[in-house]
C-alpha cells in the first residue's frame, strides 16, 4: 500500500461505510460489495483524495454515485410490499421497528433514500448532500421532507 | 425513528484484506495499461526523417476511421485500423499528463486521452493518433492552461522544425534526436484546445505523418 494514511482511513471508515451501504441497499451482502468497491476506488485514487482533505466525503460521494448508477442501470425500482394488517402487539411492533423502517425505506425512490441516509446516518448538511447528489439544496430539502413524511406516515399506520 | 445502530453491520474478518488486494490489483492493471499507451505513444515519435515528397490525402477522402470525434481521412498504404479504441481520463498538472494510474480526484484538472492505432498486416503497430482533450478545469487551470501543459508535455525533448495549418488546427512538425537518428511527430493544437499527437514507428516518414495530420478533420 503506497500510503499509510489509507490504512488508517480504512480502519476508521469501514464500519460507517458499511452502515451507509446497508441503508442504501437494505441488503447486507450488497452493502458489503458496495463498501468494498467504494474503498477500492478511494484507495486507487488515494493520492488525490488525500490532497482534497476530505476522504470521508469523497468516499460517501463515491458510494452514492455507485449506488445511484447501479439503480439507473437496473431501471426497475423494487418497492417493498407493505403488510395491510395492523399490529396489535406494541411490544412486537417495537421489536420489529427496525425491519419496518427497512421495508419503508425500500419503498422510497433511490434519491430520497440516499438523501435520508446522508442526513440521518452521515449527519451531512443540505449543501454537502446537494453536492453529492448533484442537485440543489432546495431539491435536497424536498427529498428529505417527502422521505420523512413517507416514513412517519407509514410507521404511524403500521402501529 | 432512524437509529444508526439499526443499520450497523459487522466488519467481516477478511474485508480489509479484500479491499487491499482490490486496490493493488487495480493499480497494477492501470499502471500496465498506461505504460502500454505511453510506450506506444513514444514509439510513435520515432520516425526517421527522409527527404520525400508529401503524399497528402485527397481533400475529401472518405473517413477510414474516427478518433474522439475526428475523422481520419488518410493512412499510409498497407495499414489497417485496429478496431479497439483506448480511452481514459488522467490528471493534468504543469508537469504534464499524470500516468501513475490514479483516478483524477476532486479539484484535479484532467484530460481525456483517446488513442487509435493502425497496424501492419503482420499485426505490428505502426501509426498512432492520440487525442488529448482537456476535460475538467479548475480555478488554477483553465482550458487554455491545460492545453499548454498537454502540449509542453507532448513535445518534451523535441524541437519545432515546421509549422503549418491542417483542417483540425495548427500543426507543428517536431524533431528529436536519439541514437537511432532524428525522430519526428506532428502535434496539432485545435481551436477548442484539444491536442492531437500523430506519430508512427521508424518505417513511416515525416511526410507520411504530415499527410495523416492533413487528413484529420472534425465531422
Amino acid at each position: 500500500m503506497r500510503d499509510a494514511g489509507f490504512e488508517t482511513f480504512l480502519r476508521e471508515s469501514t464500519a460507517g461505510l458499511l452502515r451507509l451501504g446497508n441503508v442504501l441497499t437494505l441488503d447486507p451482502a450488497a452493502a458489503e460489495d458496495l463498501a468494498q468497491e467504494t474503498l477500492i476506488r478511494v484507495g486507487t485514487s488515494w493520492s488525490r483524495v488525500r490532497k482534497d482533505g476530505n476522504p470521508v466525503g469523497y468516499a460517501q460521494r463515491t458510494m452514492i454515485n455507485l449506488f445511484l448508477n447501479e439503480r439507473r442501470r437496473r431501471r426497475a425500482i423494487p418497492v417493498a410490499t407493505v403488510p395491510e394488517t395492523a399490529r396489535e402487539d406494541t411490544a412486537l411492533a417495537s421489536v420489529e421497528s427496525s425491519a419496518v423502517i427497512r421495508q419503508i425505506l425500500a419503498g422510497l425512490p433511490p434519491q430520497q433514500r440516499a438523501a435520508v441516509a446522508l442526513r440521518y446516518l452521515a449527519d451531512l448538511p443540505d449543501e454537502e448532500i446537494a453536492a453529492i447528489l448533484g442537485c440543489t439544496t432546495g431539491t435536497v430539502r424536498s427529498h428529505l421532507s417527502r422521505g420523512l413524511s413517507t416514513l412517519r406516515g407509514r410507521v404511524t399506520k403500521k402501529r | 425513528m432512524l437509529s444508526k445502530s439499526d443499520f450497523d453491520l459487522p466488519v467481516p474478518a477478511d474485508f480489509t484484506d479484500r479491499v487491499r488486494r482490490g486496490v493493488r490489483r487495480r493499480r497494477r492493471f492501470r499502471a500496465v495499461a498506461v505504460a502500454g499507451c505511453v510506450v506506444l505513444g513514444l514509439s510513435g515519435i520515432s520516425v526517421a526523417a527522409r527527404p520525400e515528397p508529401d503524399r497528402g490525402p485527397a481533400v475529401h477522402a472518405p473517413a477510414i476511421g474516427d478518433v474522439a470525434g475526428l475523422h481520419i481521412g488518410y493512412a499510409p498504404p498497407g495499414l489497417r485500423l485496429d478496431p479497439r479504441v483506448n480511452s481514459s481520463v488522467h490528471v493534468v498538472t504543469e508537469k504534464g499528463l499524470d500516468t501513475d494510474g490514479a483516478d483524477p480526484g476532486p479539484g484535479d484538472a484532467s484530460a481525456v486521452v483517446t488513442m487509435r492505432v493502425f497496424v501492419k498486416a503482420n499485426g505490428g503497430n505502426q501509426l498512432f493518433i492520440t487525442v488529448l482533450a482537456p476535460f475538467r478545469t479548475t480555478p488554477r487551470a483553465d482550458r487554455a492552461t491545460i492545453t499548454r501543459w498537454l502540449s509542453d508535455w507532448s513535445t518534451i525533448g523535441l524541437e519545432k522544425v515546421d509549422e503549418f495549418t491542417v483542417p483540425a488546427g495548427t500543426a507543428r512538425l517536431m524533431r528529436g534526436q536519439t541514437t537511432d537518428g532524428p525522430k519526428h511527430q506532428v502535434l496539432i493544437t485545435a481551436a477548442d484546445g484539444t491536442v492531437i499527437d500523430v506519430g508512427g514507428n521508424a518505417e513511416l516518414t515525416a511526410a507520411e505523418l504530415r499527410a495523416v495530420a492533413q487528413g484529420l478533420s472534425r465531422g
